[in-house]
């Protein structure tokens, strides 16, 4: 149970807890798009459905009134 | 009549048809008209939430934001993916909640769980003043689209008229269903005119938009990062977090139909899987406001940054096609925004126990709010400004009382602590945005808010717990509709 919500905790955490990073926030252009623009684009969006789908497939998430 | 207009108007009056379409007959079941019968599967499910998140706000105020702004406009992608990580577990929870309760709205929720009609009534209250101005801002974003595609403002004054007076027509007669059929319009055509978007204007600009981005970076480089005034890293922080907030503990009552309605939790839980993908559509308009920064001067209004460039690089057709995107993002959420308000106030404000006459509220309510709204934005624009302000940071208020609800149940917390609360909250959000708006720096004011009402609640309930005074249990909350009476029979097993 302990890895779901270590994974649970990427998203926010790199969100969040990481922008102000140089690195990140900064005048960096990555593949010809901003640095920052990756950054929430993959961590807050892509990166998203991806836990999620691996929540739904190892299909923990039942509730009563599922079909 | 030119060929844009004649456009923009093809497109209210389509999106009105869709919207009629939703339903075949009328009906006064306050909760089929409200949630739909509770029958909507994923792919209705994901249309309704998808209609909510991309509003004239995001169509026009994105690119004017990145325009003003730069980088500082990103704060919008993240936050409701991540909320969706929450929802994914908090949603089929409610639902479950909500079908064995009988809830049809978020302060049925609340007077459930704290067994309090003044707590529901309350929170009520601030569901409708708050959402009052969200419902203008949609009726003056579809003015100004069609004012800026055609460059008349009375254009804009008719379509709003029109388009408004159509909107309340079809809520009236399809409710919720009305919404979902319109969203599949709206979503469609929003997308489409979004990739020619992001086709045409950064070519036509800097040959693409690797080369928009290099010629920012070249002549703008400030705009590639935080900016260090006003939305700085500490204002990007916390406006994710409030927004965030709002939107994982459902604090905007209108988005509670649109999972209530859902035909069982999975229908949920797919949606929140695949919904956070579409905010990548935010990121388009976004690009046009980094491209308008090459060409269009800084005096330039920012919420016209998105047509302006379209006006200059698109035929008169097809900027007349991207108007009508951007009129569905504004019809379809206000009708939402209908279902929401009219319900609010037919079950949880007026409270009458005749179904007839609570059919009539609401239908009454839909038409008042409008009138309301429109009859502002084209009188006094500017007055429900300030409400605006409060709308996000306001209703975020309502999270501790729906967070606890949801976690523990009932049982935990006092009505009374938890509507203290929410009050000393609003008061101090009132205080940071109309009263004194520097006193917390780039800090957004919903949090402090919340920071002041969670710990209210924690000093009033310490101070119980210290007195041993017993947690207050009111008279069960009557049954109000066919649905909840049906439901209480069932809640012996829960």
């Amino acid at each position: 149970m302990w890895w779901k919500w270590m994974l649970a905790l990427v998203p926010p955490v790199a969100c969040l807890g990481l922008v102000a990073l140089p690195a990140i926030n900064g005048p960096h252009l990555w593949l010809g798009l901003p640095s920052l623009l990756w950054w929430t684009a993959v961590f807050g969006v892509v990166l998203v459905s991806a836990v999620l789908g691996v929540f739904e497939i190892v299909g923990e998430q039942q509730e009563p009134g599922d079909e | 009549m030119s060929t844009t207009l004649t456009i923009s108007l093809a497109g209210i009056i389509i999106v009105a048809v869709l919207g009629f379409v939703g339903r075949r007959r009328p009906t006064s079941d306050l909760s089929e008209w409200t949630i739909g019968g509770r029958r909507f599967g994923a792919g209705a499910i994901w249309f309704l939430q998808a209609g909510e998140i991309f509003t004239t706000f995001t169509f026009l105020g994105m690119a004017g934001l990145a325009f003003g702004h730069g980088a500082a406009a990103f704060y919008a992608l993240p936050y409701v993916p991540i909320a969706f990580m929450g929802l994914y577990f908090l949603g089929p929870r409610l639902w479950w909640l909500s079908k064995h309760r009988g809830y049809l709205t978020q302060a049925d929720f609340i007077e459930d769980v704290y067994r309090s009609k003044l707590l529901g009534t309350i929170s009520a209250i601030f569901g409708v003043v708050f959402l009052l101005p969200y419902l203008q801002l949609q009726i003056t974003g579809l003015g100004l689209i069609v004012q800026l595609a055609t460059g008349n403002a009375a254009n804009g004054t008719l379509s709003m008229i029109i388009g408004f007076v159509l909107v309340v027509a079809f809520v009236l007669w399809s409710g919720i269903r009305g919404v979902v059929t319109a969203s599949y319009f709206k979503d469609v055509i929003m997308i489409v005119m979004l990739l020619v978007l992001l086709t045409a204007i950064p070519n036509a600009i800097a040959g693409g938009i690797s080369g928009v981005f290099h010629q920012v970076l070249a002549r703008h480089p400030q705009y590639l990062e935080l900016p260090a005034g006003s939305h700085d890293v500490v204002w990007f922080i916390t406006n994710m977090a409030i927004s965030m907030i709002g939107i994982l503990f459902l604090t905007l009552p209108h988005t509670w139909p649109s999972i209530l309605s859902a035909r069982n939790p999975t229908a949920l839980r797919r949606t929140y899987i695949f919904l956070p993908l579409y905010q990548l559509a935010l990121t388009v308009p976004m690009i046009v406001g980094f491209a308008a920064l090459l060409v269009l001067p800084a005096s330039t209004d920012s919420n016209a940054t998105l047509l302006t460039l379209a006006a200059r690089v698109l035929p008169d057709w097809l900027l007349g096609l991207v108007a009508v995107a951007g009129i569905a993002t504004a019809m379809v959420p206000a009708a939402g925004l209908l279902v929401g308000i009219a319900s609010l106030l037919a079950r949880n404000i007026a409270r009458t126990s005749n179904q007839r006459s609570r059919y009539w509220i609401n239908q009454a309510t839909v038409v008042g709010a409008t009138a309301l709204a429109l009859m502002l934005a084209i009188l006094r624009p500017g007055l429900l400004a300030n409400l605006l302000l409060l709308t996000y940071s306001g209703l975020d208020q309502l999270a501790p009382a729906i967070a606890a609800g949801l976690l523990w149940r009932t049982g935990r917390l006092r009505w009374w602590a938890v509507l203290i609360g929410l009050l000393g909250g609003e008061a101090t959000v009132i205080y940071l945005t109309l009263i004194d708006t520097t006193a917390v720096g780039n800090v957004n004011v919903g949090i402090v808010g919340l920071g002041m009402n969670i710990v209210i609640i924690s000093l009033l309930e310490l101070g119980a717990l210290l007195a041993h005074a017993p947690r207050p249990v009111n008279e069960p909350i009557a049954a109000t509709t066919a649905e909840q009476a049906t439901a209480a029979t069932s809640r012996e097993a829960l």
